[in-house]
């Protein structure tokens, strides 16, 4: 079944493909949820609720552009949602501002790592840096995209994304070293 | 300087010139090129990676989103539906019961000698006078009799041979085996029966407590049992001139023979025959006491919750209908009480 008949199915209510299209995406959205949220139970419930509006929201697709990339919109805005009522993000923006904090070696690490070890390094990182480096690194947004959803300013973004690589980088280096 | 020379020589000077980047811009770059290097280390590593999410997320999301089912808010709504039915199944079981007598102490029964339980009839040692039984044919007892059929009270004399499990009867000068056999020997409720005056069968060689004699003779309670006790010789006190209006139709006096008989359901009665002049009261004797079950009264309040039509005598266990049916002087009169 092709795509456009997979949506066509959904938006007649068939079960089956509603179920196929939960399997077609779900891991790689749970996977989308887990870099934003620490918790699993917390991630699955975005995901839970992604869904939701991924089939409720479904006859606004226009099929213009990427259906996954559609879905993985709608799933990273949950995630941001969850991410508020979860974790206070505001405060994470204020800490970790010492010079301390900044890269002080160069990530040598390669593409060796695991996924769930790149996925825990990246939940090691606090909230606001973990937030703006998946919004431009992973997802692709600009910084005043990011400083709109996430409601701070686009220098804030910048420097956070900063913050963020710099630990990882750092992190990284332990972790290759060690 | 002519002009194609000035352009030769800048092409000259700079064209093959390498100017070497200062030191801070050779930093920026490298950290650019570093998080590139990083962000792509995480788009490659985690972008096509996917997790499995649990089974339960995707029951969830069917059952609260997608096909989101009355039935499971059902249970919460059927929880107060189911008690309210049972709350008002149990009022009316207990309403009706306790209006029917079941829970009526044994003492008050009319049929049971005093100082003595109901269930006499099994004994060896017959009590001396049975408070259901008539065994004086005198005259006020007959208009006693007419009384009882107009009023369509139970009233049974049993020959030995209606045995049956359906018929309950019994007759006063019935043989000791008979009267072992069927213990029971009235039948009415013991509510009215206080209402009514004394029973002539209550001539007993002791004087008896008002409430407990002839009153209460042919009235007793279903449940209770009494027995009146079976006496091997025919019945010779006279009732008291004072009592002549017993309602119950416990007493014969005339040598016509009055014949109730109350059965479970609403077959016509067999004829009996009763050689006897004495006429005692009669209750359907329960070969155990009906119990309320709870497989029952739950099925009743489902009905109840779901409209369907509820029996109270499924949930009680109890015969749907009774048929009393009182046969005097060519007479018969019949009653069907449905519960």
């Amino acid at each position: 079944m092709t795509e456009p008949d997979l949506i066509a199915a959904c938006l007649r209510g068939d079960p089956r493909a509603q179920r196929q299209l939960y399997n077609q995406f779900a891991g790689l959205m749970l996977t989308l949820c887990r870099r934003y949220l620490k918790r699993p139970e917390d991630a699955e419930e975005a995901l839970l609720l992604g869904f939701a509006k991924v089939f409720q929201a479904l006859p606004t697709f226009r099929q213009e552009g990427s259906f996954e990339g559609w879905v993985r919109r709608i799933m990273v805005n949950q995630a941001l949602m969850e991410l508020r009522r979860r974790e206070p993000l505001h405060l994470s923006f204020e800490d970790f501002a010492q010079p301390e904090n900044l890269a002080a070696t160069p990530a040598t690490a390669d593409t060796q790592l695991q996924a769930d070890e790149l996925l825990a390094l990246l939940q090691s990182l606090p909230t606001g840096y973990r937030t703006v480096f998946n919004l431009y690194a992973l997802e692709g947004y600009s910084h005043p995209e990011i400083a709109e959803a996430l409601g701070i300013t686009e220098g804030t973004s910048k420097s956070q994304l900063s913050k963020a690589r710099a630990m990882l980088q750092r992190r990284l280096h332990v972790v290759m070293s060690a | 300087m002519a002009s194609d020379n000035l352009d030769d020589l800048f092409r000259q000077q700079l064209g093959q010139h390498a100017t070497p980047p200062s030191p801070e811009l050779a930093r920026r770059l490298a950290e650019l090129a570093e998080a590139e290097r990083l962000d792509a280390l995480f788009r490659t590593g985690l972008g096509s990676h996917a997790s499995q999410p649990r089974r339960a997320v995707w029951e969830r999301l069917e059952d609260e989103h997608l096909r989101p089912q009355p039935r499971r808010r059902r249970p919460a709504v059927a929880w107060w539906q189911l008690s309210a039915a049972a709350v008002l199944l149990l009022t009316l079981l207990a309403g009706g019961l306790w209006r029917g007598g079941y829970w009526q102490p044994a003492g008050g029964l009319a049929s049971q000698p005093t100082g003595t339980e109901s269930a006499g009839a099994g004994r060896s040692t017959p009590a001396p006078v049975a408070a259901g039984v008539t065994r004086n044919p005198q005259p006020a007892t007959n208009s006693l009799a007419q009384d009882t059929t107009k009023q369509g009270l139970a009233q049974a004399a049993i020959s030995p041979s209606k045995k049956n499990q359906e018929i309950i009867s019994r007759q006063a000068t019935g043989t000791p085996a008979s009267s072992s056999s069927n213990p029971i020997a009235t039948t009415t409720r013991p509510r009215r029966a206080a209402t009514v005056p004394q029973a002539a069968g209550s001539s007993q060689p002791k004087p008896r407590p008002l409430d407990a004699a002839a009153g209460q003779l042919a009235t007793t309670g279903r449940r209770n049992s009494p027995a009146s006790q079976p006496t091997p010789t025919p019945p010779t006190v006279p009732a008291p001139a004072e009592r002549p209006s017993l309602p119950v139709a416990a007493m014969t006096s005339a040598p016509e023979i009055i014949e109730v008989e109350v059965r479970r359901g609403n077959a016509p009665a067999s004829p009996a025959t009763v050689s006897a002049p004495v006429v005692a009261a009669v209750e359907p004797a329960p070969a155990r006491r009906p119990r309320l079950r709870l497989g029952s009264l739950l099925r009743q309040a489902d009905h109840l919750v779901h409209g369907e039509p509820v029996s109270l005598a499924e949930a009680t266990g109890l015969a749907e209908t009774v048929t009393v049916q009182a046969r005097f002087g060519g007479r018969t009169l019949s009653k069907t009480i449905q519960l």
